[in-house]
């Protein structure tokens, strides 16, 4: 399909097309790496907010400077890319506590990549300090000060006042987005979803790198269109996808090779991202802090039951067969989430795979015979 | 819902005494062998042993345990009536002193259980002492979100195995009143719930005590901190980790507080007769970073073998802060302060520069010639922080080592291993 086509386009590349459009029209890209640093803001000020993501990169010599081979891949690429000038059509960056790694990414980001352009005064920098305990009434205050810290400073930096009024309509643009992406969501319930996880992915990624207009007029055609269609007639079995930082199609397209459909997940480029809505109501500061402090967690939040219990919710209502999960190498947040959702699963009976991979693609005869055997298994 | 992990008490019962005896018969052997070096040392593992059988106590006198994370300073906990506060890691933290292989069942139960090897060992050893059914009974588990990623996960994991309740405090990013004032929150928070849990109420009087106690310990490491600038350094490189030890176990008790005078006027002694650990100091180093656990004597090694002593390593820096003791206000808040300021909980949190001006006051401010850091195998955010250690070196012109190792399991590189890189390169670049 067209649309599909299309935003697998939007996904290939660091810079795309909308975005190059974006920036021919004199519109600005603020860079980020987590969904700690609401969107919402970012659009308030006229800037779009773009997820940093390396799909271009081949090698780590330059980030290695600062990094090691210890450190998770994600993080390794996205400093090569920073360090190359891969992202210099960025008028900005907000930097965030995600997790260990990206903290120090952060810091390489401030104080390497992009000190000179910063110090020139023609780049935006920036950093909000998350907390972790989400229903705390003192937590939600600091991240709101955060916030209101970061308002202040897209406020100098782009010379604009951000109202109430703005923040207000940004909170909708955004849901509106976020609606739509459950929408897609919605219809992946049914028996045959016609649309498979990797199409979704490719999605939900170039939602996170494109202007919310152009992705939402695209997104409504194509769901539009996507009535009658089987994605995957011949699969054997329906997933649950669950980890960290994904952002290529082409992996789950490995899993779903072997039969293994993906019919929901909770990635960070996933519904994790985007599936809680931001309140229209009442003052849209306050809305947006409890929103993205509240939110479904990754495992930096001290959150782990009320996570567990959305994973539970996702299987259940998605009716998955199983669970397969995933973490990049290294990344310690989600190898101790992979044991808290293998014990839940095992409560539940619910059968789960956990797979090890770099950012990059690599290693798939290994797992498709893992994917393979999996599968079997439940068979 | 699964079935929790209960006190074992014949495994509690065995585990602790061996480890009891293990740490008496460290003692007797230093004291035969007679190195001035470990005089303090020695002083040290007697409040260990201390420790170990005030817990021993506790468990009997049915007192409501808690378990602190390390960077929960006891001192706190000791205003409560009928609590007896006990340092979670505390496998974690004596097992490879007293037997380089002490910790590995304890890791590998860990990974059977299938935390991935990349964990952080202090919460392998933790969480695997925790599944061996070792642990001493617990009424509450209370943690900060803090030093790192392995550490928040770990407890997370925790809430899921133990029936008592398990609270984390939410540790500031950044350091300044808003932080404070978040984290005096937190540990309100973590008062009332031990309040709660443990059926207490906190006696500011006694807490006031232990504080005054803990005062003293920090004013004397200050102290003993500023003599280890002078030429010769007069006490060893590794005493810098048995005072955080002695720190996360005994700050706020009397022996707690008479073993850092001891250590304070050791030090002025010696260097009221110039004398040091060496009595030629050829190279000056730091250790910035935690020191491999199993093998402590690495430090004794530098000096005998290349006149090297460690002015200062990184559990040796004393970054702590006083507490006012006049109210539960002014107390609760400088607890917060502090914890925001010991070892670890300061330089790993926050932004680089946390964990760099601390890194460059030592460098600069001991005298320093030459530095090691260990890099930490599973130490994330300590890995991406090396393209920082070494500009910051190269400016300077000091020879930088950046060690790999795990710093509690010698599996992944060895002692031999260790000691051959540090030659390697004292010979080829820091003597040469």
């Amino acid at each position: 399909m067209e649309e599909l086509e299309r935003f697998a386009e939007l996904g290939r590349d660091t810079l795309n097309p909308e975005m190059r459009s974006w920036k021919e029209a004199g519109g600005k890209i603020v860079g980020t790496f987590c969904t700690n640093v609401p969107e919402e803001l970012l659009l308030a000020a006229g800037v779009m907010p773009y997820r940093i993501r390396a799909p271009e990169s081949r090698d780590t010599s330059e980030a290695d400077r600062h990094t090691t081979y210890l450190n998770c891949t994600y993080c390794r690429h996205v400093v090569d890319e920073a360090l190359s000038g891969r992202y210099d059509f960025l008028d900005g960056f907000v930097g965030t506590n995600g997790c260990d790694q990206m903290r120090r990414v952060s810091d390489i980001f401030r104080a390497v990549a992009f000190r000179e352009a910063a110090a020139r005064g023609d780049f935006f920098l920036e950093y909000v300090g998350a907390p972790r305990v989400p229903f705390d009434p003192a937590s939600l205050a600091y991240y709101r000060h955060e916030l209101e810290r970061l308002k202040q400073g897209l406020e100098s930096h782009f010379r604009v006042q951000i109202t109430e009024e703005m923040l207000a309509a940004s909170i909708r643009k955004v849901n509106d987005s976020r609606r739509l992406l459950r929408d897609l969501y919605e219809l992946r319930k049914r028996p045959h979803p016609p649309v498979t996880g990797a199409e979704a992915l490719s999605i939900t990624v170039a939602s996170a790198v494109t202007p919310k207009e152009p992705f939402q007029r695209l997104l409504r055609s194509l769901l539009a269109r996507l009535d009658g269609r089987d994605a995957a007639p011949n699969h054997r079995k329906r997933l649950f996808l669950y980890g960290s930082e994904l952002d290529d199609p082409a992996w789950v397209q490995v899993i779903e090779d072997q039969g293994g459909l993906v019919v929901a997940d909770g990635l960070c480029f996933g519904a994790r991202m985007f599936w809680d809505l931001t309140d229209e109501g009442g003052d849209p500061m306050d809305a947006v802090a409890r929103r993205t402090h509240q939110r479904w967690s990754c495992p930096r939040m001290v959150d782990r039951a009320r996570r567990q219990e959305r994973v539970r919710e996702m299987v259940r209502d998605w009716n998955a067969d199983g669970i397969v999960g995933e973490r990049i190498v290294f990344c310690q947040l989600w190898g101790s989430e992979k044991v808290m959702t293998d014990l839940e699963a095992r409560e539940r009976g619910t059968p789960t795979l956990w797979l090890e991979r770099e950012y990059r693609l690599g290693g798939t005869g290994q797992m498709k015979t893992r994917v393979q055997a999996f599968l079997e298994s439940m068979e | 819902m699964g079935s929790f992990i209960r006190f074992n008490r014949d495994r509690f019962t065995e585990t602790f005494t061996d480890q009891r005896i293990a740490v008496q018969n460290m003692i007797e052997a230093m004291e035969a062998i007679g190195d001035p070096r470990e005089i303090c040392v020695i002083e040290i593992m007697k409040t260990v042993d201390v420790f170990l059988q005030r817990m021993f106590e506790a468990v009997e006198q049915e007192k409501k345990i808690i378990w602190h994370e390390f960077l929960f300073f006891p001192e706190i906990f000791y205003g409560f009536p009928n609590v007896h506060p006990v340092m979670a890691e505390i496998v974690a933290g004596f097992m490879p002193i007293l037997d380089p292989e002490g910790l590995n069942p304890y890791v590998d139960a860990a990974e059977n259980f299938g935390l991935p090897p990349d964990i952080c060992p202090a919460d392998k050893g933790f969480l695997g002492a925790v599944l061996q059914e070792v642990m001493p009974p617990v009424s509450l588990a209370v943690a900060p979100t803090s030093p790192c990623d392995s550490a928040i996960t770990a407890y997370q994991i925790l809430e899921k195995l133990i029936e008592a309740p398990v609270l984390q405090c939410d540790v500031p990013y950044w350091q300044d009143a808003r932080g404070v004032e978040l984290y005096t929150h937190h540990i309100w928070k973590m008062i009332r719930r031990v309040e709660e849990v443990c059926h207490t109420r906190m006696d500011w009087d006694r807490c006031r005590e232990a504080i005054r106690l803990a005062n003293e310990c920090v004013e004397n490491f200050i102290e003993e901190n500023e003599m280890r600038k002078l030429s010769p350094c007069p006490h060893p490189g590794k005493l810098g980790f048995y005072q955080f030890m002695l720190t996360c176990l005994a700050t706020g008790t009397v022996e707690g507080r008479d073993v850092s005078r001891f250590i304070l006027e050791d030090s002025r002694r010696l260097a009221a007769q110039k004398k040091g650990a060496l009595a030629e100091e050829k190279v000056r180093l730091m250790m910035y970073n935690p020191d491999p656990f199993y093998d402590l004597g690495v430090h004794d090694w530098l000096e005998d073998e290349f006149g090297a002593v460690t002015a200062l390593s990184f559990f040796g820096h004393a970054t702590q802060t006083l507490i006012d003791p006049s109210t539960p206000e002014t107390i609760v808040r400088d607890y917060a302060w502090k914890m925001m300021n010991i070892c670890m909980a300061r330089q790993y949190r926050g932004p680089h520069e946390f964990f760099m001006d601390d890194f460059l006051s030592v460098l600069e401010g001991w005298n320093v010639d030459a530095v090691i850091v260990p890099a930490l195998i599973q130490c994330k955010h300590g890995q991406a922080t090396h393209g920082f250690v070494r500009e910051a070196c190269r400016e300077r012109g000091k020879p930088l080592l950046l060690l790999e190792f795990d710093p509690m399991d010698a599996r992944p590189v060895s002692q031999d291993k260790i000691h051959n890189t540090i030659a390697e390169w004292m010979e080829t670049q820091v003597l040469a």
